[in-house]
């Protein structure tokens, strides 16, 4: 019963979170954390509360991977400050040709990745993923009027960084 | 503020950011992985469940097994007469040569402040002594107990327990008997055990001596004057009794 609602929610939502994990972290080289959010899924499984969608539910473990795997690369930074040592790189090629950017969609990229935490979150969330408020609400455990507020402050602070680039 | 037209142009820009998707092939593989996690998970959870029935099991036998022991082990000491140091409870026989104040333990009887048919004496026999209790009839509380060894010959000891709220106090006088002459020839020594022990004696004086100021006595005294020094408190103990042989 449960393998099958795993799996079902593999084919369902895997495709979103790969996205999702693309445009947070800057990085094509993403699909080990696709496969880390099930695994998380399927150990936490208890806990999920029929009531939250699994769409939601899935979104918040990727955003925590996610944010593990943002803080496991600023400790090897930083490890790579102390010891001089050459830290690891997602790839050889980069997202920008990996995905085929042009131009404006390049410079956006680029733009996302500079955006504090929280713009970030709500950009990939509301803006490339297209979420409800609601649900992106739900995945970041904010009030909605926060998602609203938030998310135009984001596109201003987006607008801003892209004119300052030009 | 943030001109209406740019922040549209933003969000259609966000919106036409290419949604690239997982190949079929990787997809499978992730897929068979995270299956495998599953079945490995579920392994698991039913390896702790069985792990955690079987610990409760254990602890409730165990749990058992602690109650009956000490339930067990009240039981037994609550039973009269079942204990070796209370001994068995039998019914106190009064002697007819003895006065209305003094009781019979073996061959030797002790004389008691009150007359016999105002307290109740218990009479109990451990694998040592013969005990006597002497017990207040209104409140069932003990007031004296006394005790003679069980040994025959000349030489008898005998004691008095004295209760107070840190320790018992057994004060023992070994004295020799003449069966004869219903006397007390001497008396060979006096001596006090304290269960639990103080921690100092600063004052332990036992003496004895003949009622009649000479031996062979028809009754002999011993009395006990003790400081039990606790430490943080000194109780101060003066206590004796009279004893005699029982004229048969």
């Amino acid at each position: 019963m449960s393998t099958s609602r795993i799996s079902d929610w593999f084919h369902q939502y895997s495709n979103d979170l790969y996205q999702f994990f693309i445009y947070y972290l800057g990085s094509t080289d993403v699909e080990d954390f696709v496969q880390e959010v099930f695994i998380r899924a399927i150990k936490k499984e208890d806990s999920f509360q029929e009531k939250s969608s699994p769409k939601t539910w899935l979104f918040s473990i990727a955003r925590h991977v996610a944010i593990d795997e943002i803080r496991r690369k600023q400790r090897a930074r930083l490890k790579e400050l102390i010891f001089k040592q050459s830290v690891e790189s997602y790839t050889t090629t980069t997202p920008e040709h990996v995905l085929e950017l042009n131009e404006t969609h390049k410079e956006l990229f680029e733009v996302i990745q500079r955006l504090k935490k929280s713009y970030r979150d709500v950009v990939v969330l509301r803006g490339i993923k297209e979420l409800s408020v609601s649900e992106t609400a739900e995945i970041l455990n904010w009030k909605e009027e926060k998602v609203r507020l938030t998310f135009h402050r984001a596109l201003k602070a987006l607008q801003n960084e892209k004119e300052r680039l030009m | 503020m943030l001109d209406e037209n740019k922040q549209n142009e933003i969000l259609h820009q966000l919106k036409d950011l290419p949604k690239p998707v997982l190949k079929a092939e990787k997809q499978e593989q992730m897929l068979t992985k995270i299956q495998r996690a599953e079945i490995k998970h579920a392994k698991r959870e039913r390896w702790q469940n069985r792990m955690t029935k079987l610990y409760v099991g254990l602890a409730t036998v165990a749990a058992i097994f602690l109650f009956s022991f000490l339930t067990f082990q009240q039981v037994e000491e609550e039973e009269p007469g079942s204990n070796a140091e209370r001994g068995v409870v039998s019914e106190y026989e009064d002697h007819p040569n003895l006065s209305e104040h003094q009781v019979a333990l073996k061959d030797l009887y002790i004389e008691i402040p009150f007359p016999k048919t105002d307290v109740e004496i218990v009479k109990r026999t451990t694998n040592e002594f013969v005990m006597l209790d002497i017990i207040d009839k209104e409140t069932e509380a003990v007031l004296y107990t006394y005790g003679e060894a069980l040994s025959d010959g000349k030489e008898r000891l005998v004691f008095r327990e004295i209760k107070t709220d840190k320790t018992l106090v057994r004060l023992y006088a070994l004295v020799v008997i003449d069966e004869d002459s219903h006397k007390i020839t001497k008396v060979l020594k006096e001596y006090a055990n304290y269960d639990p022990q103080p921690e100092r004696l600063p004052v332990e004086i036992i003496s004895s001596g003949s009622r009649s100021g000479k031996f062979p006595a028809e009754k002999v005294e011993i009395l006990a004057s003790i400081d039990l020094d606790w430490g943080n408190e000194i109780q101060n103990l003066y206590e004796g009794y009279l004893i005699g042989v029982i004229e048969k």
